[in-house]
């Protein structure tokens, strides 16, 4: 037999809707207070003072010049506090049921964190370039100093003469780098300097070495014109190149030392004509020129070029050191016109006229005439 | 029973406002506010008016922030007030560092290029000063050495010129103070040269 479903009432109906009602009104106060709780739980507050204090810290990390000496960790907090607002945005996008706001928060603090990095490398690399730019010019600038008095003597080429002053200008600019307190741009110009510099440096030692490389037989020439000139009870003159002296012994005794003045290119044994080098090699006196004979005031010509210079210049035009059709010169004389204070010959010996007229008196034709690169004495 | 009915959609409705808001964020002033500080950045704000365009980055970046913050509140209690104030302070702020800039580049430029003018009149009045130098034997290794000397002179004012047209004005008006103290250096010791052979000095 089947159960009839009992009809409802209108009792029956009143019995049940305060039973709704109960229900209902109580997942709505469970639903409002899931709601109050979220939403007084919500972190706004602390995201928006994380960012406010990341924002601060990069700020302050570009006013210490981050952007200068840390520019990657400054570039790393920046991108750190974008990336904090990128996420907070899309999280506002979603419902506060389901936002997530720790990697908001995180990313905030590491980019304080990174903006507090680049502060301090800021001021450690500024403190440290500064230093060091201080020191850098001193040294610099002594470098270039040196050169321009030691090297000025050495028959400076046309290349060594630009890049001292490109470190000349260089340096003035470091000067002025340093002056506005941009010690960047200061540090890698005075880094420019020292290099070139050096470069210089490196390439007149070179030079001198090469130019040292006969030293041995200059100083034996030395020695065998003054063992002569003892030896005949004479007078015999040795020019000393580097030292830039005109010595003239006599019986093999010193007898007068004349400062000399030679070629531009008195760092080089003459190979042509041309040349403006001065030669080394053991020559004799071959003519005195007095007054009216030269327009140097007095002179006295030597016997080059000798058999020696003509072997080097054979050799060095078959090795194509100098043209085919160049010529070996002559004409070299000592003379007077002399203290000019610069090395202004074809290849001559400059003396002044008051030494000049020294030498002329006791020289003759025969006279031993060495010249040499240096004979071992100052 | 018809009263019960409106007054469900009543409150159906009133939920609705509660969760989906009334204030809306202020779209408008963001966009103008990061065209400004973008035209200025482009206007170089950045290099010539450090200061006022970091000030006019700075707001803004506090401006957007302070949007975000509304968007995260209650829809109801959003107030877009405070971050439209500072949206248009960060838009005066960049159009502000926008014309300190351009007077900055413009003052800056005017005076590197009378410095050019001035250091190559200086630099071609030494070379003319050469030519007319004691042509002697004895000056012959001298006036070599000036002439390589402001060689390199002229080839720092080509860089200096390089300068200029990137506008890189701080670097190029180093390299012109320093043209212009060798170049005297140099015509200081061409006029001695000339005074010692008799000649007039320039």
């Amino acid at each position: 037999m089947k159960h009839r479903r009992t009809p409802t009432t209108p009792s029956t109906r009143r019995r049940r809707l305060p039973l709704i009602r109960i229900v209902g009104g109580g997942l709505f106060l469970c639903g409002c207070l899931f709601v109050a709780v979220r939403v007084l739980a919500s972190p706004t507050g602390v995201i928006d003072a994380g960012l406010k204090q990341c924002r601060s810290a990069v700020s302050e990390a570009r006013a210490h010049g981050a952007s200068t000496y840390a520019p990657e960790q400054l570039a790393a907090a920046a991108a750190a506090y974008e990336q904090a607002m990128s996420a907070w945005q899309r999280q506002n996008r979603r419902s506060f049921l389901v936002r997530d706001l720790d990697s908001v928060r995180i990313r905030a603090s590491q980019g304080a964190a990174l903006a507090l990095e680049a502060v301090s490398r800021a001021v450690a690399v500024c403190d440290s370039l500064k230093k060091s730019a201080h020191v850098n010019i001193a040294i610099a600038s002594q470098s270039v100093e040196d050169i321009r008095d030691q090297f000025g003597n050495l028959a400076m080429s046309t290349a060594w003469r630009r890049r001292l002053v490109e470190s000349e200008l260089l340096l003035s600019q470091a000067r002025a780098a340093l002056q506005r307190a941009d010690y960047l741009v200061a540090s890698r110009k005075l880094d420019r300097v020292i290099a070139l510099s050096s470069q210089i440096d490196n390439e007149a030692s070179t030079r001198i070495q090469r130019y040292l490389a006969s030293k041995p037989l200059w100083i034996q020439w030395s020695d065998e014109t003054v063992a002569w000139s003892r030896s005949h009870n004479d007078v015999a003159v040795i020019v000393d190149k580097m030292a830039r002296t005109c010595r003239v012994y006599s019986a093999g005794r010193l007898s007068c030392e004349f400062a000399a003045e030679f070629g531009p290119n008195w760092m080089s044994h003459k190979l042509r004509q041309g040349d403006d080098a001065t030669p080394e090699g053991r020559y004799r006196v071959s003519a005195r020129k007095g007054a009216g004979q030269t327009v140097y005031y007095r002179a006295l010509a030597i016997d080059y070029p000798n058999e020696r210079d003509r072997t080097l210049f054979r050799a060095a035009q078959k090795e194509g050191r100098i043209p085919s059709g160049a010529r070996i010169g002559g004409l070299i004389e000592i003379h007077g016109g002399g203290g000019k204070a610069c090395d202004w010959t074809n290849g001559c010996v400059a003396l002044s006229n008051a030494d000049m007229e020294r030498l002329y008196r006791m020289a003759r034709a025969g006279t031993p005439v060495t010249i040499v690169g240096t004979s071992g004495k100052p | 029973m018809k009263f019960k009915a409106l007054v469900s959609v009543a409150a159906v409705a009133a939920s609705m406002g509660v969760f989906t808001g009334c204030a809306k964020a202020p779209t408008a002033d963001i966009d103008a506010a990061k065209k400004a500080i973008e035209t200025a950045k482009t206007a170089q704000a950045d290099q010539y008016a450090a200061a006022s365009y970091q000030s006019a980055d700075d707001t803004l970046k506090a401006a957007l922030a302070e949007v975000e913050k509304q968007n995260a509140a209650m829809a109801l209690s959003r107030n877009y007030t405070e971050a439209s104030r500072l949206l248009k302070v960060a838009a005066t702020l960049s159009a502000k560092s926008e014309a300190d800039a351009a007077s900055g580049k413009e003052a800056m430029k005017a005076e590197i290029e009378s410095s050019v003018t001035a250091t190559k009149s200086a630099l071609q009045a030494a070379k003319d000063l050469l030519k007319k130098a004691p042509k002697g034997k004895e000056g012959k290794e001298a006036l070599q050495a000036m002439e390589a000397e402001l060689s390199t002179v002229d080839a720092s004012l080509v860089q200096a010129d390089a300068d200029v047209a990137a506008a890189n004005y701080v670097a190029a008006k180093d390299k012109l103070t320093a043209a212009q103290g060798k170049i005297q250096q140099i015509t200081d010791e061409l006029n001695k040269a000339i005074e010692k052979t008799g000649g007039k000095k320039k």
